[in-house]
């Protein structure tokens, strides 16, 4: 695939485990942008088109979650994909994931297969 | 809190899925390592308030850096080792997290960080403490929480 990937995670280390597991399952010709939090995601997203969100939640400044209601509520980002990857693991917060139209929620420690696991037929 | 197999499960279960270390449980609860530092920190409140401390020796903390960043030793940046020891801690905390309260209840926990000192009794917090080792390598996982 060749598309443009926005990574948001504010630990350097996790962002890089994201762009390696991707770029391993499909998306090697794709371009990857990175924010450390959600406001930063927000300004990249001002200036650029972007194809993916690949989302932490626990961040600090503006954290995931945040993140992902601004992008409902804009009509540009509404209906942006957006993949959350978290160390957090209940059902509550799947449902409001879920409700706020994610396209795949995915547990860290992220690997190759987890992404190729979460990926529907077709891509994300 | 779990008990030593369970916890012993997770701890063993982060530390070859993220870095391909064999981590096992001790059984010495080694104090004097609890004069040692630096330690990871992460603390959580909700549905119950408590935190954990992890002491990592610097031959582990440095293999956890290398087999994540795939550089050897001495390319690994200070930035990255203290980096990746912070996500590591994360995923540690959070699969400790889940299994401690389960699927259905929702928890908050907070950001991983690096205390230089060791930690400590924590006022109102009990406190149980969880040995492990890599090869020779000794580490410690201490968990605090508000008792029931």
């Amino acid at each position: 695939m060749n598309r443009t990937i926005l990574i948001v995670d504010d630990s350097e280390t996790s962002r890089m485990i994201i762009r390696k597991c991707f770029s391993m399952t499909g998306d090697e010709d794709s371009t990857f942008l990175e924010a450390e939090d959600g406001i930063r995601a927000l300004s990249t997203l001002a200036d650029q088109t972007v194809d993916l969100v690949v989302t932490d939640l626990n961040m600090p400044r503006m954290d995931g979650m945040t993140l992902l209601r601004k992008l409902r509520k804009s009509e540009r980002t509404r209906h942006l994909a957006v993949v959350v990857i978290s160390s957090m693991g209940n059902d509550h917060l799947d449902q409001e994931l879920h409700a706020l139209d994610v396209t795949a929620i995915i547990r860290k420690p992220l690997t190759p297969a987890k992404v190729r696991e979460a990926c529907p037929a077709g891509g994300f | 809190m779990l008990n030593e197999s369970q916890v012993e499960e997770a701890v063993r279960m982060t530390f070859e899925e993220m870095a391909f270390l064999d981590v096992v449980a001790g059984t010495d609860p080694m104090t004097s390592l609890l004069q040692e530092g630096p330690w990871l920190f992460l603390a959580y409140t909700r549905p119950k308030s408590g935190s954990f401390a992890l002491f990592l020796p610097k031959a582990t903390r440095y293999a956890v850096a290398e087999a994540i960043y795939g550089e050897d030793r001495g390319e690994v940046t200070s930035t990255q080792l203290d980096d990746s020891l912070l996500e590591l801690m994360n995923v540690l905390v959070g699969r400790l997290l889940t299994r401690r309260f389960g699927v259905g209840t929702a928890y908050s926990m907070g950001l991983p960080t690096v205390l230089f000192d060791f930690p400590g009794d924590i006022p109102g917090f009990s406190r149980k403490v969880f040995p492990f080792h890599n090869d020779e390598n000794e580490m410690i996982l201490i968990w605090y929480e508000v008792p029931a």
